[in-house]
């Protein structure tokens, strides 16, 4: 106890001035001295601190209140705003609700936009509106079957239509069965809806990537490269897909010079143009070395590094007198007669 | 037993005897009163510190992440949209950032003003002998009269307000321009020179850029016959040169005071390079905005003195219509709290994104 009693008295010293007790006045007076503060000097430090942490508060809260602004709602938001209001005003107009149902599906509020759909079809059965929409929603949600069931009311009331041959969303309709089918491992199905929606927009690069994928189901290997090379005509960048599955299929059918030009076009799409770039220069001598060169100017202009893309657009033109991609790329590039830069660009 | 815990390690100078040392506190400075200095110190800098750091913010009212010193080469981030006018075009905003006007080219076609929250605060009407045919295109806000500029290519007029937003006259310039005109940039050079780029005709061999004095007197004309196709968003960098998009080439050309071109950045699918440039601004930190409308995205680029060119740091945005995606991003417009204004025409909102 006594050396608890004597050892707590410096925390004393420190906090409680006058409580130095037992230690004999001399002493007494000494430790006065040397360790009972002044009570100023005492309290600047907290003072110091309190207007520290007052201070740092008060320039917290100032800082939000003039930095923040209240968003609100999205745009999103406020289009689903706005509907609810005119349903709310009109629960019976379709128009509203298909807008509201919509807006939902923008929101992803998928359950409120089926309710809604579900109302809309329950006044009108065959609002094709509501079935795309229904069957949009029902596709999200991972519910291929329902959305197989809802398609096919669009394509059973309007294949035999005026319009069914130039009809986008029978069109759309058709993607969609395709779509599902190749999911659920329906070759034949997938190639059916897909045949029935290239009928009706030849142009659609997503049902040409689709039909690829039911032909490589079915083990046609040579029309399902067909049917990746026609989506990629479309979209011949950013879209690594058609890339990586004409890689494989040219494998499958031995054709080892494309399928290596397209895992080099699939480096490139996937973000890693070294590879892509080594993969492509061991083409420029083989049977595929016009896309090859073609490639490589593509990447070097990706890479904005213009002279390398004028000198392999020109290399291509050495093998390919008349390319027409590699004349127009080098009239956009600039390339005077004397085949220099006529302008400065940004690299 | 105490609830102190009394270990030498926790108190150490309890470990000293008492008595021990008292000689040397009588003359010297006990550690006690040098840790208590010292903490004083601490808090007097800490407190210093947070003064200037209150000084600053009061000062320059932008983020923290603004402070000077930390990276340019940062991108800003999407924080909110303001709503009301129908297709907008062009934007302007006061240094503050107190007053957004933003011109709209469908509807009533009319140029909205806003406060610093996106709350409307009124409109600006041009002279009802415009007609019907008018489309407000950008705007502009001259530096020494706060006056509002609205160009107008279709009225081939550029209509001038006052702050409070009442038309005060049309812009009448002095000089030869060589016949009609078609007003579409506008920007102002700190001492009131504006430039306007100018698309008269469908030959783009007679497009270029007019600098008038702040009397709106021609200065002179830049960009030689056939060099600039569809100029649009212009803007005057703190060095004095000119960025104008040069729209239909899909490039940005940047020229000195005196109309010598200096650099270009090109058109193509590159890093940093454009697709349709449109809008153009800068801020008091040195980065240049572009617009590029056909990528829905804005491009960001430093401005470095010693470098004609400038130099590509990134962009945001992409296609889309949720918060922070452009559909058709035209006009940009930047203030001196970090923060960028950029009209989302076909989603009919201005995008307000900062640092």
């Amino acid at each position: 106890m006594e050396a608890t009693a004597s050892m707590s008295r410096p925390r004393n010293f420190l906090g409680l001035p006058g409580s130095a007790r037992g230690t004999g006045s001399e002493m007494k007076m000494n430790r006065r001295k040397a360790s009972v503060p002044d009570p100023t000097t005492s309290r600047l430090p907290r003072l110091l601190t309190l207007v520290l942490v007052v201070g740092m508060l008060a320039f917290g809260v100032f800082y939000y209140q003039d930095q923040h602004v209240d968003a609100g709602p999205s745009m999103v938001g406020r289009a689903t705003l706005a509907a609810e209001a005119a349903v709310k005003r009109s629960p019976s107009n379709i128009t509203a609700r298909l807008a509201l149902a919509d807006a939902y599906r923008l929101d992803k509020r998928l359950d409120d936009s089926l309710n809604q759909y579900a109302e809309i079809l329950k006044a009108d059965k065959t609002n094709r509106f509501a079935l795309l929409g229904r069957g949009s929603v029902l596709v999200t949600k991972g519910d291929l079957t329902a959305a197989e069931v809802t398609y096919k009311k669009v394509t059973g009331a309007q294949k035999k239509g005026e319009f069914a041959g130039a009809d986008p969303q029978l069109e759309e309709a058709y993607y969609y069965l395709g779509m599902i089918a190749v999911k659920q491992g329906k070759a034949t199905e997938a190639i059916t809806s897909l045949s029935a929606a290239l009928k009706i927009d030849s142009a659609d690069s997503d049902a040409y990537y689709q039909m690829g994928l039911a032909e490589t189901k079915a083990g046609s290997t040579q029309l399902a490269v067909n049917a990746f090379q026609e989506a990629l005509k479309f979209v011949p960048t950013d879209w690594c897909e058609p890339y990586d599955q004409l890689a494989v299929a040219y494998a499958k059918l031995n054709q080892r010079p494309s399928a290596a030009y397209n895992a080099g076009m699939a480096s490139f799409c996937h973000k890693k143009p070294a590879d892509a770039k080594r993969q492509l220069k061991a083409l420029i001598t083989g049977p595929v070395k016009v896309d090859a060169y073609l490639a490589l100017a593509l990447i070097a202009e990706t890479e904005s590094n213009n002279p390398a893309a004028i000198s392999w657009y020109k290399q291509l033109l050495t093998v390919d007198r008349k390319n027409v991609a590699a004349t127009i790329a080098l009239k956009r590039l600039d390339v005077g007669p004397t085949g220099s830069p006529t302008t400065q660009g940004s690299s | 037993m105490t609830i102190f815990d009394t270990t030498p390690e926790a108190v150490p100078d309890i470990a000293t005897p008492l008595g021990h040392g008292d000689a040397d506190f009588a003359g010297e400075t006990p550690p006690k009163k040098g840790k208590r200095n010292a903490k004083i110190a601490a808090l007097v800098i800490a407190l210093l510190i947070l003064a200037l750091l209150f000084a600053w913010y009061l000062m320059n009212r932008k983020p923290l992440s603004e402070l000077p010193g930390l990276s340019q080469t940062k991108l800003p981030h999407y924080e909110f949209s303001i709503y009301g006018a129908i297709k907008p075009l062009g934007v302007a905003t006061t240094a503050s950032g107190d007053r957004i006007y933003v011109t709209e080219s469908d509807g009533p076609r009319l140029v909205h003003v806003y406060d610093a929250k996106g709350n409307q605060t009124g409109t600006l009407t041009p002279p009802k002998s415009t007609g019907p045919s008018h489309i407000p295109f950008y705007v502009a806000i001259n530096p020494i009269t706060q006056d509002v500029y609205v160009s107008d290519r279709m009225s081939a007029a550029i209509y001038i307000y006052d702050a409070q937003g009442k038309f005060l006259r049309t812009f009448a310039p002095k000089g030869d321009l060589g016949g009609k005109w078609n007003p579409l940039g506008l920007a102002f050079a700190p001492d009131g020179t504006l430039y306007a780029t100018d698309v008269r005709g469908l030959d783009a061999k007679s497009h270029r850029v007019l600098v008038f004095s702040p009397e709106g007197t021609l200065v002179r004309s830049i960009g030689a016959p056939g060099q600039l196709n569809y100029p649009n968003g212009i803007v005057v960098d703190a060095g004095g040169n000119i960025e104008v998009a040069d729209s239909n080439n899909g490039r940005l050309m940047i020229f000195g005071q005196y109309g010598k071109m200096l650099a270009t950045i090109g058109a193509g699918i590159g890093e940093g390079d454009l697709g349709l440039p449109r809008g153009t601004a800068v801020d008091d930190s040195g980065r240049l905005f572009v617009v590029d409308t056909a990528d829905h995205m804005v491009r960001i680029y430093t401005i470095d003195k010693d470098k004609p060119t400038p130099t590509y740091v990134g962009s945001f945005g992409d296609e889309g219509q949720t918060d922070g995606t452009f559909e058709y991003p035209n006009g940009i417009a930047t203030d001196t709290r970090a923060h960028i204004y950029v009209t989302d025409r076909e989603n009919n909102r201005v995008q307000v994104w900062g640092y």
